[in-house]
């Protein structure tokens, strides 16, 4: 169902249950509706669309119509995903602080949550929150912790960390809640590279123990 | 012969490079950021006859000291903090000529709180991502993606003393010349806003909200006594921009401003008239503001009108 919030974004929302069959449906969607006339942004969320359109190109009305029939048409055809992306780990350590809490949270050793965490495939269902963030499915329910009732002041960007059933990557330096089981040399943002961000909704991410 | 720039003496508690924002990457996560006041940046702008995009600096709470290493056209627009161009008072919501080596001092303002400094041309640092304008989150543009420091020097374009003179002082926005004890914002309803119960959904239109000081670029937070928030859904994550109106489980609103982050899962209760949100950008700590429910129909209007009062200026016949 569309509606429209305020004067320049309308919302799509797959209604239902929260479905990875939806999500690749909001992805194709959100690469075609970024092209239309008069939309400034399309952006993906957990099994919603918003598009922020310019009001002097683009009537509301009719981009409501547009993007419903868009969504009804569309399918979840898997389409040619790239090739998966490996995030190499130095987990514990310096970069890692919590990753003997979350042991102790989950009742295992660090090996087996480094192991748990390493051997998962995860699905990048959005990026938000902050530059080159990514949202992704598919942590172990054993793994999930709950986040620091004292947020960090200073998170390094490259931290992995859990919240909640959630894990990811701090994209760029932040404050933040999570618990950190390890570090990235990777860059998740980068402003001088095309894309700026490593991460593209659906892709698939592992990630690598390295020492 | 000195490099076209003017240099920061002192930033004041709060000093950045803004353009009208940073567009079309909110779903890698680049929030817009841009000017918190974006229609003093749109008056500085037409004032001197630069390009819309031109960036300028924002200056929150005054207190700023700035000296001209050339002769450079320069224009104040927003928060009307007492003034001086070497020692000699002048005005916001004008256009100066400076000649090398004066400095501009920015007193603390009164009511109000950011400040428009544009120089003729612009200020002149790399763009990122199609934008100058400094996004603290991300680290990018502006001046190194931070905010500004004692001794920085800003580069500006070389075209610093326009032609055109244009006007020299024109009539701020009306909200400016008001004497009010608290400003009214146009909310359009919207959101979860029907699944609050009657009482909060009263309360929201009926409270005077108090601007509170952990208000920042990223939220205008306000303090009163607490929606109820027991009807509200939980969300899955969705996108969100500047003017949104969240309820967070405080039950006290906030309204997201130009540095929000790009997603968010707070309820809602509807999106701020476009023509009004500047307004929360420059409300003080410790002001009072009130929601008037708002159609779709009177906040296109209301942003027609703005539209109109800022092509008056750049037809040079809104002159105070």
């Amino acid at each position: 169902m569309v509606s429209r919030l305020g004067q320049s974004a309308i919302v799509l929302d797959a209604e239902g249950e929260l479905s990875l069959s939806a999500q690749r449906r909001i992805w194709a969607l959100a690469r075609d509706a970024g092209a239309w006339p008069g939309v400034r942004e399309a952006v993906a969320g957990m099994n919603n669309l918003t598009l922020i359109f310019d009001a002097h190109d683009a009537d509301a009305q009719t981009l409501i119509l547009q993007l419903q029939e868009a969504w009804e048409q569309s399918s979840a055809a898997a389409e040619q995903s790239r090739a998966p992306i490996e995030i190499p780990v130095r987990y514990g350590g310096e970069g890692g602080p919590d990753l003997a809490f979350v042991a102790e949270h989950a009742g295992m050793s660090e090996r087996e949550v480094i192991e748990r965490h390493a051997a998962a495939e995860y699905v990048v269902y959005f990026l938000g929150f902050q530059p080159g963030f990514a949202y992704l499915g598919g942590l172990d329910s054993r793994l999930q912790v709950p986040r620091r009732a004292k947020p960090r002041a200073r998170i390094p960007a490259g931290s992995v960390g859990i919240g909640g059933e959630q894990t990811g990557v701090y994209a760029v330096q932040s404050p933040g809640g999570w618990q950190l089981i390890g570090h990235t040399t990777l860059e998740l943002f980068n402003p001088q590279r095309t894309p700026a961000a490593l991460l593209t909704p659906g892709d698939i991410v592992r990630f690598v123990a390295v020492s | 012969m000195s490099a076209n720039e003017i240099v920061v003496i002192r930033p004041g508690p709060r000093a950045l490079v803004v353009d009208r924002g940073r567009f079309g990457y909110m779903g890698i996560g680049v929030s817009w950021c841009g000017a918190a006041d974006s229609l003093a940046l749109d008056v500085a702008n037409r004032i001197l006859g630069n390009d819309a995009a031109a960036a300028a600096l924002e200056i929150a709470f005054g207190g700023a000291s700035i000296r001209f290493t050339q002769r450079t056209r320069f224009a104040l627009a927003g928060a009307d903090c007492p003034a001086s161009l070497n020692g000699e008072s002048i005005s916001t919501w004008a256009a100066y000529e400076a000649s090398p080596g004066a400095t501009l001092e920015l007193g603390m303002p009164p009511r109000a709180v950011r400040t428009i400094l544009a120089v003729g041309g612009g200020i002149d640092v790399p763009t990122v991502m199609n934008s100058r304008t400094t996004d603290l989150a991300a680290r990018i543009g502006g001046l190194n993606g931070r905010v500004l420091e004692a001794g920085d020097r800003v580069p500006i374009a070389a075209t610093g003393v326009a032609q055109d003179a244009r006007a020299l002082l024109v009539e701020p926005p009306r909200w400016w010349t008001r004497d009010a004890q608290e400003t009214e914002i146009g909310v359009i309803p919207g959101g979860e806003l029907t699944s609050f119960s009657e009482e909060a959904q009263e309360r929201l239109w009926r409270t005077r909200w108090r601007v509170s000081p952990q208000s920042n670029r990223m939220a205008s937070v306000l303090e009163g006594e607490a929606l109820d928030t027991r009807g509200a859904p939980e969300l899955r994550s969705h996108a969100v921009v500047p003017g949104i109106v969240q309820v967070p489980p405080s039950g006290l609103p906030l309204v997201l401003l130009c540095d929000a982050q790009t997603t968010g899962g707070y309820p809602k209760i509807g999106v701020v008239a476009e023509a009004d949100l500047w307004k929360l950008a420059q409300a003080q700590p410790g002001a009072h503001v009130r929601f008037a429910a708002m159609t779709l129909d009177e906040a296109a209007s209301a942003l027609r009108a703005i539209e109109a009062y800022l092509a008056a200026i750049a037809a040079g016949a809104v002159q105070a």
